[in-house]
């Protein structure tokens, strides 16, 4: 075991082998001797050791203590460590491991302390072995060195060899079990022939040296263990003061020699020893040591084993935690563990080797070197590349410099892209201006035609230049033109209106609106002269054909006499007097044989009047616009007057605003009539319109501001639409039980239907057919009350599937009955059925139309669990894990088989190792 | 000596993409977090960690993926706001598309038959016809191959291919007929008498039925069971339709109403109120989003069936539409008498989105109609989309027409699903692989996800031990109650003997010999029976002979 170091193991353990051999021969073989061996070891022990170490004192008396207490300390350490391997060896199974830590430990140690080490560890078999085995071995040496003392005490030659003896000594305890008993008990029996026995053990001694020696070519350790030696000569031992101290003579007894007190003692003598573990261990000489205790309990002590025995293995497996921890934790293992990677380099475009193997592939290099195909950079391996070679500093070194040359040439490109746009203000003026130029010259608007076109009709379609859009008029009557911006606003409308305008009529901009007319209206009456003459010129002419004839000729003068009215009228407006519109009202109801009243009465339908009215209330409207456009030019005027309210010019206002509530109430009965009829409209017979208004009733976003600066008028009007509102409201909520009634009432509406297919165009069927199908639908569900029903239905299913109470009071029961009974008391026995579902608790609580059965389908719940299952510990936690779902077609492909990859990976027919000890 | 562990998790956490909240699952990460604090089990800990990884890395590639599709949508569009795209004549884009797709523009003449009902196959490589005069034909229409016709002789109301172009079923005038490929007739239906409307499952192999009787009922086509009837309770169903989502059959009624089926429960889930009138057809969409309805009263409805709220709804149709459909890109179409419409983005919930006719209040951002076609003189009486193809079949009274309808088909395919280009020996495959993952017909739940999950009623947290010792208790309180095992009842003798029930099977006017040996037998029966309740309650004594009788008797 001790030559660990030869790094041979299989011989050491031979080593250690043979050693338990000849243990286990020296038990056989002096088993008659022992007794008697014993005794002489015994008493001869403690002198053979005390002569032991005078001789190592003598060999080097000079030395200092100093030195000596290390020998001594190390060798105990030593022996510690020992202890503890030697307690580990009791299991063989360990013999290995523990030998390998061993060894380990050694070889930490210095080479110096070798040699001891070697001394010690011996000395630990024997203990280990036998004790009384260990005396007997003792015996031997000193016992020799005793001899030789006698023999040849004082020669220098002597202490050479007493140095020699040493030498010996130490590899002697090596490897006695080698050299054998025999030749030990041989030497104490014959003393002369004791310097020949060292001889032979030197000898012997020499194989195991030479063993190393060939095994590490060790010359050093030869000439540390010759220095050593050196050094241990020159210990110098204590000395037993007394010993020897009389007289000396052959015959004189060394303890009775000079007095009698210097009797040599048991306890002088092991003043002496250095060997405090020696002195611990002689007991019996200390008078200290008591009988040997009882053992244990069989029991108990194998408790004490087993528990030992825990602890070792426990330590043992303990070393596999981290492994088998990894690999439970590990999400997928593949077995074998560690598979060899092996590269494949063989395909048909790389080469492992750079030496073509065939005499082919020679061939083929050299045409691909003269033809100059052979790439370099694919043969370079990473090695062979420059950058490999530069150090981590070098490396960073040269990627900033690529970076910042990098940098700087971006910024360079960058600059120049922005110098090459710079032009100077002038020379951009004069481009623009030139363009320009060149396209009057061209004459070539700015804008392709259609997208004139596409500008011309959203201005149309937005009317943005109007006064009459909804919101420019819901800002006029609701004063807000005050408001800065608006009032902005409203005059870019005008102001576009007015350029649109000029654009229609191919007006110069420059010109006055009003000289305008004037031109026009002076150039008309000029015309007019000019007819009247040219009449004088017919009249004169000829007096046939048809436009002499009288009826021609009133109507002529008729025509005339309007013309010179309107003419009349229109040169009373230029004047400025206010009455414009009443003019116009006045020849409406001229105009019309029958007055028709808005809002009153009955309707009179005459289809032929009907187109005329038609067209007169487009000229009307048409005129109307026209004077608000009017209006609104002096709105400018108007805001003006509004932005100070009290001016002098009050009644001004007033008399405005009165217009513009009258306009308002005007709205509002044509809204109410809306309302009206969309209210009137059975579901099934709306009108056909196809806005949002017929379906919905439309909410009026207007926003009136009444205060007390507001007319009268004003007020009561916005009461008046209060009330409106209500009403329409309570209708609404009262729509739907009315359907009936609606019915009904909406064929006596007495409201023409008009049924057009915005959409259809004119393959559509006729009106009066599609009158016809609605009368049929009418009639086909007259009776039918849809909704109602379905309210009932859901009410009904709301009742059935909530909770109930249920009387189960029986009268009488659990009363005494009879005479003198009091019946008073009542007693009442209501029962609670759990329904499906409270009211408030429903799905369809809060939808319309909707009925949700909220019964438990009883066949579905065996898809279901019944608890949340073990690992989880919440109904959310679970289901978090069903998310996700692992088919290949809800995921992706490298998702899909991640999550179907087996978390054990074997390959079949591949042997599979046990687990390997990684911490070896 | 390390093993090889999951690479994942050394991996980043994965890139946050643009489409990935489309790849999300419903109680994804955008939903509350599970907060892992709260958990003390570090070992579910671990593997609820685990378990949000693998989800986020699966939606992330998911989202990855996508870019992989080779196809893309492409809707027809205007050029400025002054064109509309409805006014584009089906001529027009005829003459513009390539000449496959021109081809596939087909127009079948019938004008003998009369109403021709249609139904492509799911992967839209077959046509399925069906007369009301009783013609019925099979066909490969790409390639113009006839695989079956048939002339019935009867009136034929509807006709639907089962799982796929193999078989189809069809709702004559009085059963339901399944034939093959071929036109060999396979199966008579008796149970399903008078079906007007067909609808296959192909999940669930069921055939589901619904007619003039008022009853829905639902056939395995696999195994032939009948596995549900279920009484509507609300007279014809005027119109049926399948949500392709989670299966559930939608019915409209001719009192407004739609109710939704699944086979397990006799009463309907949900009932909505979605016309004045009857219903005249139902569409649902792909994804099981969106329900549109038309009913007789003129009006369109479209509904979020998610949550059952009505997104939409048109009041004023010029004419009631007959028919109702939505494509898988989400066009609406709708037919009125000859008038076909289509609207894109209809189903959008925003007010914008309503679909719209004509002017519609001067609102420029209205939804006016994408397409529109006309039969003249004619009337259309079935549309459906034809699956991956940018048309939608049209079935009218004088033949079968496709229009060509730029961006209705799916344009990426899953050929692991459905494959419009498989071959038999695919078919063949599909078909057995589509048995073997058949679904139970009891898993058709409004809500398909609560299959595997924890029932409503049971507790939200794991038991614990004290929690299951009062359960055991109360069970074994139950055993000591009683309470386990059902009542006793008394034990009635069934009025029913297998003489009685031959007597009620057999026509009553018929008599014949062994009819009247039968009563014979009952009536020598009953006059033992009565003699030995006589004979009981001592009336008579055991050996007692009515001497009358037997006196009279010889005259019997």
């Amino acid at each position: 075991m001790a030559k660990k170091k030869s790094g041979s193991r299989a011989k050491s353990s031979k080593r250690a082998l043979n050693a338990l051999e000849l243990a286990e021969r020296e038990l056989e073989g002096y088993d008659s001797e022992s007794e008697a061996r014993r005794y002489n070891s015994r008493s001869n022990g403690t002198v053979v050791n005390l002569l032991k170490k005078v001789q190592r004192g003598r060999s080097n008396d000079n030395d200092d203590d100093d030195d000596e207490e290390n020998y001594n300390d190390s060798d105990d350490s030593f022996e510690d460590e020992e202890l503890d391997s030697d307690e580990a060896l009791g299991s063989d199974d360990d013999y290995d491991v523990l030998n390998s830590k061993f060894s380990q430990t050694i070889r930490d140690k210095s080479k110096k302390k070798m040699v001891k080490k070697i001394r010690t560890t011996t000395m630990m078999k024997m203990k280990m072995k036998v004790d009384i085995l260990l005396f007997d071995e003792e015996d031997l040496m000193p016992l020799s060195a005793v001899w030789d003392l006698d023999s040849k005490a004082t020669s220098t030659e002597q202490q050479q060899n007493n140095s020699d003896n040493e030498a010996g000594q130490l590899e002697l305890q090596n490897d006695d079990q080698e050299s054998g008993m025999s030749s030990s008990s041989d030497s104490s029996e014959e003393g002369s022939s004791s310097s020949d026995d060292n001889d032979d053990d030197e000898q012997e001694e020499e194989n195991p040296f030479d063993e190393i020696s060939s095994d590490e070519g060790d010359v050093e350790l030869r000439n540390i263990t010759s220095a050593l030696l050196k050094d241990s000569s020159r210990i110098n031992p204590k000395r037993l003061d007394t010993y020897g101290a009389g007289e000396e003579n052959e015959f004189v007894l060394p303890s009775a020699s000079k007095t009698q007190k210097t009797k040599l003692s048991l306890t002088d003598m092991m003043n002496v020893i250095d060997d405090k573990e020696a002195i611990a261990d002689a007991t019996l000489i200390n008078g200290k040591s008591t009988m040997t205790e009882v053992p244990l309990p069989q029991r108990i002590q194998k408790r004490h084993e087993r528990k030992a025995a825990y602890e070792i293995s426990k330590d043992e497996v303990n070393k596999w935690k981290d492994v088998i921890q990894q690999n439970r934790r590990a999400d997928h293992l593949v077995f074998p563990l560690n598979p060899t990677t092996e590269h494949n380099h063989a395909s048909a475009f790389t080469r492992t080797t750079d030496e073509p193997k065939t005499e082919l592939q020679d061939k083929i290099d050299q045409v691909l070197k003269e033809s100059n195909l052979v790439d370099p950079q694919k043969d370079s391996t990473f090695e062979d590349l420059a950058t490999a070679k530069m150090s981590p500093e070098e490396m960073r070194k040269k990627t900033a410099e690529v970076r910042l040359m990098r940098e700087l040439m971006f910024r360079e490109e960058r600059k120049a892209r922005r110098l090459k746009k710079i032009k100077s203000k002038s020379y951009h003026r004069i481009k623009k201006k030139e363009l320009l130029r060149n396209k009057e010259m061209a004459g070539i608007s700015d804008e392709s035609d259609t997208e004139l076109d596409i500008a011309r009709a959203k201005e149309r379609m937005t009317l943005k230049h109007k006064t009459n859009s909804k919101w420019a008029r819901d800002m006029i009557k609701h004063g807000m033109t005050n408001d800065q911006e608006t009032r902005e606003e409203m005059e870019e409308m005008l102001r576009q209106g007015e350029r649109l305008k000029n654009k229609i009529l191919d007006r110069d901009g420059s010109d006055d609106d009003d000289e305008n007319r004037k031109e026009t209206l002076d150039d008309f009456e000029r015309a007019e002269q000019e007819e009247e003459n040219n009449n004088n010129i017919k009249e004169n002419v000829g007096k046939t054909g048809v436009m002499n004839m009288a009826f021609m000729k009133n109507a002529e003068v008729r025509e005339r006499e309007a013309n010179q009215e309107t003419i009349a009228k229109l040169r009373t407006m230029e004047n400025g007097h206010g009455g414009d519109l009443s003019l116009f009202d006045s020849d409406n109801d001229e105009g019309n044989g029958e007055s028709v009243h808005l809002n009153k009465g009955r309707r009179v339908y005459t289809p032929g009047n009907l187109e005329s009215r038609k067209e007169l209330n487009e000229i009307e409207d048409a005129a109307r616009k026209e004077t608000e456009i009017d209006n609104s030019r002096s709105l400018e005027n108007r805001m003006k007057k509004k932005n100070v309210p009290m001016t002098a010019s009050g009644l001004e206002i007033r008399s405005e605003d009165d217009e513009v509530q009258k306009e308002e109430e005007n709205e509002k009965g044509r809204e109410e009539e809306k309302k009206q009829t969309s209210e009137n409209a059975n579901p099934w017979l709306d009108d056909g319109s196809d806005d949002d208004n017929s379906g919905t009733i439309k909410h009026s976003t207007k926003v009136h501001i009444v205060d007390k600066d507001s007319s009268k008028v004003s007020k009561r009007a916005q009461k008046i639409e209060k009330e409106i509102t209500k009403q329409i409201r309570k209708n609404k909520t009262s729509k739907e039980r009315k359907d009936d009634e609606l019915l009904l009432s909406s064929t006596n509406n007495g409201k023409s239907l008009k049924f057009v297919d915005q959409y259809g165009g004119s393959d559509e069927e006729t009106p009066s057919f599609m009158f016809k199908q609605q009368e049929v639908i009418v009639e086909a569900f007259a009776g039918d009350d849809v909704v109602a029903e379905f309210e009932d239905e859901k009410k009904r299913v709301m009742e059935d599937e909530d909770d109930k109470e249920e009387d189960a009071t029986l009268p009488g029961w659990g009363d005494w009955a009879g005479v003198g009974a009091n019946p008073k008391k009542k007693r009442k026995f209501i029962k609670k059925i759990k329904g499906v579902v409270t009211k408030d608790k429903r799905k369809d609580k809060n939808l319309k139309n909707v009925i949700i059965n909220e019964k438990v389908n009883k066949k579905n719940l065996k898809y279901q669990s019944s608890a949340v299952p073990f690992p989880y510990e919440s109904r959310e936690q679970y289901e978090r894990s069903l998310r996700l779902p692992i088919g290949e077609q809800w995921t992706s492909r490298a998702s899909h088989q991640a999550l179907i990859k087996p978390r054990i990976m074997t390959k079949p027919g591949q042997v599979i190792d046990p687990l390997k000890a990684p911490f070896k | 000596m390390t093993p090889s562990t999951n690479n994942r998790k050394a991996k980043r956490a994965p890139k946050q993409r643009e489409n990935q909240s489309k790849f999300e699952r419903p109680g994804g990460n955008n939903e509350k977090k599970l907060n892992y604090k709260q958990i003390k089990d570090k070992k579910l800990k671990a593997g609820l960690k685990k378990i949000d990884d693998e989800y986020r890395h699966a939606v992330a590639s998911a989202a990855a993926t996508e870019y992989l599709l080779p196809e893309s949508i492409g809707f027809m569009e205007a050029e400025d706001e002054m064109e509309k795209t409805f006014k584009v004549k089906q001529s027009e884009i005829k003459s513009s598309v390539d000449v496959t797709t021109a081809n596939k523009a087909m127009d079948l003449q019938l004008k003998e038959f009369g109403p021709y009902n249609i139904n492509y196959s799911r992967n839209g490589t077959h046509l399925l016809i069906a007369g009301r005069k009783g013609h019925v034909a099979s066909m490969d229409w790409r390639k113009g191959v006839l695989r079956a016709e048939l002339n019935l002789n009867e009136s034929c109301f509807d006709a639907v291919y089962l799982q796929n172009e193999q078989f189809f079923a069809v709702a004559q005038k009085k059963y339901t007929f399944i034939y093959d490929h071929e036109g060999v007739e396979l199966h008579r239906l008796k149970q399903h008498i008078e079906a007007r409307h067909l609808q296959f499952l192909p999940y669930h192999y069921l055939l589901a039925t619904a007619g003039e009787t008022g009853w829905l009922k639902y056939q395995d086509v696999s195994t032939g069971q009948l596995v549900s009837e279920l009484r509507t309770k609300l007279g014809p169903t005027t119109a049926m339709t399948q949500n392709p989502w989670n299966a559930i059959m939608h019915l409209g009624h001719s009192n407004g109403t739609v109710s939704l089926w699944s086979p397990s429960m006799p009463q309907p889930l949900v009932k909505l109120l979605s016309a004045r009138g009857p219903i005249n057809s139902i569409a649902i969409d792909r994804s099981g989003y969106h329900m549109v309805t038309t009913g007789a009263d003129k009006s369109m409805k479209i509904w979020d069936i998610r949550n059952f709220k009505e997104l939409h709804s048109i009041e004023n149709l010029p004419t009631p539409g007959s028919n109702v459909t939505i494509s898988d890109t989400g066009l609406i179409a709708m037919s009125r008498g000859p008038h076909v419409t289509l609207w894109k983005d209809a189903l959008r919930s925003n007010r914008e989105a309503k679909p719209c006719y004509g002017s519609m209040g001067g609102n420029a951002n209205r939804n006016v109609p994408y397409m529109s076609h006309m039969f003249p003189g004619n009337k259309i009486n079935n549309i459906q989309f034809v699956p991956f193809e940018d048309l939608l079949g049209v079935g009218h009274e004088t033949g079968v027409t496709n229009l060509i309808i730029p961006g209705s088909g799916e344009a990426n395919y899953d050929a692991l699903e459905i494959n419009p280009y498989e071959t038999s020996k695919q078919r063949q495959e599909q078909e057995v692989r589509t048995l073997l993952n058949k679904l139970p017909a009891d898993t058709i739940t409004l809500d398909p996800n609560v299959i595997g999950t924890v029932d409503n009623s049971a507790s939200g947290t794991r038991l614990t031990a004290k929690d299951l010792a009062e359960i055991t208790a109360q069970s074994l309180n139950q055993h000591k109650e009683n309470k386990d095992i059902p009542e006793i009842k008394p034990d009635v003798k069934g009025k029913n003997s297998g003489l009685r029930s031959f007597l009620r099977k057999k026509k009553q006017n018929v008599i014949d010999e062994r009819k009247l040996r039968v009563q014979k037998q009952l009536e020598k029966e009953k006059s033992s029976r009565q003699r030995n309740s006589k004979i009981r309650s001592g009336e008579i004594s055991e050996d007692h002979k009515d001497l009358v009788g037997e006196a009279l008797g010889r005259f019997s």
